[in-house]
């Protein structure tokens, strides 16, 4: 990627609603090159523009990260059960030992345990793990810092 | 916790951050005012920040993988994930583990040298899982 995509993809992760305008001010790119690279962006390095929420403040105060591994045959169900589930904020298929790393959110803990037994009881759960996150340090963080962007030394233009 | 209004506007910011005002006001059948209103309230109480999600694949990060990390040296392990550039999330974890870690790289040799950064930094235990596929993301209180 040329180093200015980077700078406004750097922009976009600090701040997705930035006008573009004052993007195109803060890069010294052309409002009208900036929207026709958003729309690039958008088509395929940004998968969506979204408001990352403090959960305590909304009233979900159980945060937990949960690995589980199924039975082959299960695989599938899984998969889409997690997609729906309206607790789980994210879900991926992992390797090294287990199918699927799960981010699930709760007002209290007893929903947890009803998640999780929901799960052991619609499919053959072979393992389980499951950790309360307690604090976030650092959250969507990846090319939010213009100064740590690759290749300064190269800055090809558009 | 969000009343009624606020938790329409907050959906909408969910699906799409970058979306109008009006659009979100035509959306809620809020006025607009409010909507705005609505917007700053939410900024200063449960949104943490708005932001693109990235498929980390197409921006050249081949590697992505969570980390369950049991520290010898929390404080300064800590302060090397903090500022470390590939580290795209990082929380504190209970129990057996004391951090979780998301973190993006080119190639498995850059990750390589990660991992034996952290361990030099003070990581006891590493669990390490890649993602193999995203099945969902930021997903909650949304219809994505």
């Amino acid at each position: 990627m040329k180093q200015k995509d980077l700078l406004v993809l750097s922009h976009l992760r600090q701040n997705a609603r930035i006008p573009l305008t004052i993007l195109s001010k803060k890069t010294s790119i052309p409002v009208s090159t900036i929207f026709d690279r958003l729309r690039i962006y958008e088509e395929a390095r940004i998968i969506r523009h979204t408001s990352l929420l403090n959960f305590d403040k909304l009233g979900y105060g159980v945060r937990a990260s949960i690995s589980l591994k199924v039975d082959h045959q299960d695989k599938e169900a899984l998969h889409d059960f997690l997609k729906a589930h309206a607790s789980v904020n994210s879900a991926y298929r992992i390797s090294n030992g287990f199918d699927y790393l799960v981010e699930a959110v709760f007002e209290q803990i007893k929903d947890l345990d009803s998640f999780l037994d929901s799960i052991e009881k619609k499919f053959r759960v072979k393992e389980k793990q499951s950790y309360f996150i307690i604090d976030d340090v650092k959250r969507e963080a990846f090319l939010t810092n213009e100064h740590l962007l690759p290749f300064p030394e190269n800055p090809s233009l558009f | 916790m969000v009343h009624e209004k606020q938790a329409a506007v907050l959906r909408l910011l969910r699906e799409n951050a970058r979306q109008s005002l009006t659009g979100m006001s035509r959306k809620t059948n809020i006025p607009l005012s409010s909507v705005f209103d609505i917007v700053k309230s939410l900024e200063h109480s449960v949104i943490h920040k708005h932001t693109s999600l990235l498929d980390f694949s197409k921006v050249g990060m081949g590697a992505h993988a969570f980390l369950r990390i049991k520290a010898d040296d929390k404080n300064k392990l800590r302060e090397f994930i903090r500022a470390h550039k590939n580290v795209n999330t990082f929380s504190t974890l209970l129990p057996h583990y004391d951090f979780l870690v998301e973190a993006v790289f080119p190639d498995l040799k850059e990750y390589t040298l990660f991992k034996e950064s952290l361990e030099q930094q003070g990581a006891g235990v590493i669990d390490e899982n890649f993602i193999v596929e995203e099945l969902k993301r930021e997903g909650f209180f949304s219809a994505k």
